[in-house]
């Protein structure tokens, strides 16, 4: 007893049929007087005929066609001997293998309980959301408006939305299942990360007088961008986590890099952060921490201010900025 | 009634179009009218018919209007010049002003904005005059005044084997030197209006303008874009003063640099060399420097008063030489969410460096803010708006890039009323003059909630030691008293 498996030039099975092998051949061809009938126009009403041999091997026979028969390196044989269950041979654009009824299968994957993601993905929502309303919230100082609200909070909800159905999409295309409500869950607390750490860099930057927390934020949502899709790719599939971990990594500290060189660290006079040199967002005076600064400890430090202006003036200036062309004019 | 005095752009688009050069020119020729125009912003006063207003003359008599006045430029046209910055690459004109001789050497004064590119960038601009008759020539920079915004030039001779004949030439109206002019005198400016031809110009003379730290003669008379640098003569033909500058929204209000300063400058120039671009530069920080100085030592003497803002104090300086301005929102709106008022003063004038350069100006200002319905986070939200330091624009090769020091200060001993302060210093340096820098000082209170006083402090072309000086008197004077 043999099982003939018909597998697509993707090497996908299409198909499999079992035979009786009593009388020891079998043939394979497009015509309907074959044991094994292949949908495939390459292929020759006769093509191929199956044997076993003395020593209880599967050889396969190619019976004079235009087309012959291939071995899985692509080498064209007129006569092939079937080592095991695993090998493939081509005819036309169709893979084929012979498998016998011994031939060891791995024992079955263990069956997860069905989780229930729904109540989590409530919590989050409804912190993601309720941040970013909080956000808007405490920036109203003119007259209500609703629309204030509505747009940001709808374009969060449409991004999001597309963010874990392209997730969703990738996964089914690959694993086979959408895991929809994974994904939303690794989106969302994604988002509540990245919603909470901004705030958090923004109040330590005003509480401790660090400015850094908020020139360098990028490095964390960066981090927290990287974390989010590993998890997206660990929920397609768990295979290769270290390569997937790696990968992510590397791109990234490259994000971060390109960004950082970017913003100029070398001259934090220059770049970017040249126009705004300074903390732009204060919170209330009761949230700060750092204890003030002496009055002579203070002006000690605008005096270095002039080293460092005096430094500048030796060196170069970069080339003029558009801002600059703008501005300047005539002259 | 009063017209909207058109900008230069504006008046010659009408006209008839114009390449893109003159538009430019135009604007240069401007600059000064333009850094005026930003600090004085006095509305238009609208004055009723008068009604013992004379009736209009009867037209009979077929006399000349202005004998005097054509007498007046009979004789003072050979002595006045166009001045012309040119491109060297180019050969064409990148900005005109006026001048005059004043010396039989081929000295000559006119206004040191109408010179500052060349005096700046000698080795990309060349200065040529151009006079009535026709005639041509170089013009050699031999002397400048930041502060009076005048400069002394040199024709260079015409060739160089024969002995120049002595030119004719301007003298000065020694009562004007002096400043004994009564007001209401009459003065004749001249000049090259627009590259339109010498024209000129009947006017008043005004004495001093009051309240300024420079000293500079009001001219009731039509000043033009083109005509900086020109003279303005009494009737005997003697110099009162230079054309310098008008105030834009204004009818007919301009103003000279004064006689004595013009005077002053010539004498020191009669025997000096031609200044080189390296001179000119050690001129101007030299003359910057010196200015400050003595614009500090006078902003201390004059002292500071105290502002009332709520329950905060914070100090106003009693020079009358700052031009304060108030401003509140409370009739903005029926259902405000936050009262602001604000107040500002700074200094009427501004020195002259370049086109994209000014300097000399000290701005003070304080925001005073109380939430009506605003939570701690959305007054923390307005607060942050409204401190953001004024952006230092201006090109990198001028100024280097700002640098901010930023820091909450405590209150000391000696100040013991004043409340923590968040203050955000941010400096730059001028690249061509050493030791002088633009300053910019925000200061917010720290000590409530839902009310706080924003002060601003802003002064260029300032030492350090100055600035420092300056920006710890200013923080000093915070207080809180609740």
């Amino acid at each position: 007893m043999i099982w003939v498996e018909i597998l697509s030039r993707h090497k996908e099975l299409i198909g499999r049929s079992r035979h009786n092998a009593e009388n020891g051949t079998l043939s394979i061809g497009r015509g309907y007087n074959n044991d094994v009938i292949v949908d495939d126009a390459c292929v020759a009403p006769q093509h191929v005929l199956l044997r076993r041999d003395d020593r209880g091997l599967w050889t396969v026979e190619d019976r004079g066609t235009q087309n012959g028969m291939f071995d899985s390196r692509g080498l064209r044989h007129t006569r092939l001997v079937l080592l095991n269950g695993d090998t493939l041979f081509r005819i036309g654009h169709t893979w084929l293998r012979v498998r016998t009824t011994d031939f060891p299968v791995a024992p079955e994957r263990q069956l997860l309980p069905p989780q229930r993601l729904w109540p989590w993905l409530l919590l989050l929502a409804t912190l993601a959301f309720g941040i970013s309303a909080l956000e808007i919230w405490s920036n109203q100082i003119g007259e209500f408006r609703a629309s204030l609200y509505l747009m940001p909070i709808v374009s969060l909800l449409m991004t999001l939305v597309i963010w874990i159905s392209l997730w969703a999409g990738l996964s089914r295309l690959l694993s086979g299942a959408a895991n929809f409500a994974r994904h939303a869950l690794i989106a969302l607390s994604g988002l509540t990360a990245a919603l909470l750490l901004g705030a958090l860099f923004s109040w330590g930057a005003f509480a401790f007088s660090a400015r850094p927390l908020v020139d360098y934020n990028f490095a964390m949502y960066w981090l927290v961008f990287g974390v989010t899709c590993f998890y997206h790719l660990r929920a397609i599939s768990p295979r290769l986590l270290r390569l997937k971990a790696v990968i992510i990594a590397a791109l990234c500290i490259a994000a971060i890099t390109v960004q950082w060189l970017v913003k100029d660290p070398f001259s934090p006079h220059q770049g970017n952060s040249a126009n705004h040199p300074y903390l732009k967002d204060l919170w209330p005076p009761a949230m700060r921490v750092i204890a003030p600064q002496p009055q002579d400890r203070f002006f000690r430090n605008l005096e270095k201010i002039k080293t460092d202006l005096d430094e500048l003036r030796k060196k170069e200036p970069e080339g003029e900025g558009m801002f600059d062309m703008i501005l300047e004019g005539d002259d | 009634m009063t017209a909207p005095v058109l900008p230069c752009l504006k008046h010659f688009t009408f006209f008839l179009p114009m390449p893109l050069f003159f538009v430019f020119r135009c604007f240069r020729a401007t600059a000064f009218g333009l850094l005026l125009a930003a600090v004085f912003t006095t509305s238009a006063i609208a004055a009723p018919p008068d009604a013992d207003e004379p009736t209009p003359l009867p037209m009979t008599a077929a006399q000349p209007l202005s004998a005097t006045a054509e007498q007046i430029f009979t004789k003072a046209r050979p002595r006045l010049l166009q001045i012309r910055t040119l491109l060297t690459a180019a050969q064409k004109q990148s900005s005109i002003g006026s001048g005059f001789l004043v010396d039989a050497d081929g000295f000559a004064l006119t206004n040191y904005h109408v010179v500052s590119q060349y005096a700046l960038e000698p080795q990309t601009y060349q200065l040529d005059y151009l006079a009535p008759d026709g005639t041509r020539g170089r013009l050699r920079l031999h002397a400048i005044d930041i502060a009076n915004d005048l400069a002394v030039v040199r024709l260079e001779p015409s060739d160089k084997g024969g002995v120049q004949a002595p030119r004719d030439h301007f003298t000065f109206n020694p009562v004007a030197v002096a400043g004994a002019l009564p007001k209401g005198e009459r003065l004749f400016a001249m000049g090259n209006p627009f590259d339109l031809g010498f024209t000129i110009v009947e006017g008043t003379y005004n004495g001093l303008v009051e309240n300024s730290y420079q000293p500079r003669t009001h001219f009731t008379g039509a000043l033009n874009p083109g005509m900086s640098g020109g003279p303005a003569v009494t009737a005997d033909n003697r110099i009162a003063g230079v054309n310098v500058a008008k105030q834009f929204g204004g009818d007919l209000v301009s103003f000279l640099v004064p006689a004595v300063a013009a005077h002053a400058l010539l004498e020191k120039a009669r025997h000096s060399e031609a200044m080189s671009q390296a001179g000119v530069r050690e001129a101007i920080r030299e003359q910057l420097d010196a200015w400050q100085n003595g614009f500090f030592a006078a902003l201390q003497e004059e002292g500071f008063r105290a502002a009332s803002f709520g329950p905060y104090q914070a100090a106003e300086s009693s020079a009358p030489w700052f031009n304060c301005w108030a401003r509140t929102n409370s009739g903005s709106s029926t259902k405000l969410r936050v009262l602001i008022n604000d107040a500002s003063c700074d200094t009427r004038t501004a020195l002259f460096l370049a086109g994209n350069m000014s300097s000399g100006q000290a701005n003070m200002s304080h925001t005073y803010m109380k939430s009506i319905d605003l939570n701690v986070l959305q007054f923390a939200t307005l607060v942050s708006q409204r401190m953001q330091p004024s952006p230092m624009f201006g090109p990198r090769r001028r100024y280097t890039p700002q640098q901010c020091y930023e820091n909450f200060l405590a209150p000391d001993d000696a100040h013991p009323n004043r409340p923590v302060l968040r203050v955000t210093w941010c400096a730059r340096a001028y690249r061509d003059f050493a030791d002088l820098y633009d300053i910019a000082v925000t200061a917010v209170t720290q000590d409530s909630s839902k009310e706080a006083l924003i002060s601003r402090l802003s002064l260029t072309g300032v030492s350090y030691p100055n600035a420092i000086t300056f920006t710890e008197r200013f923080l000093n004077t915070l207080e809180v008293s609740r």
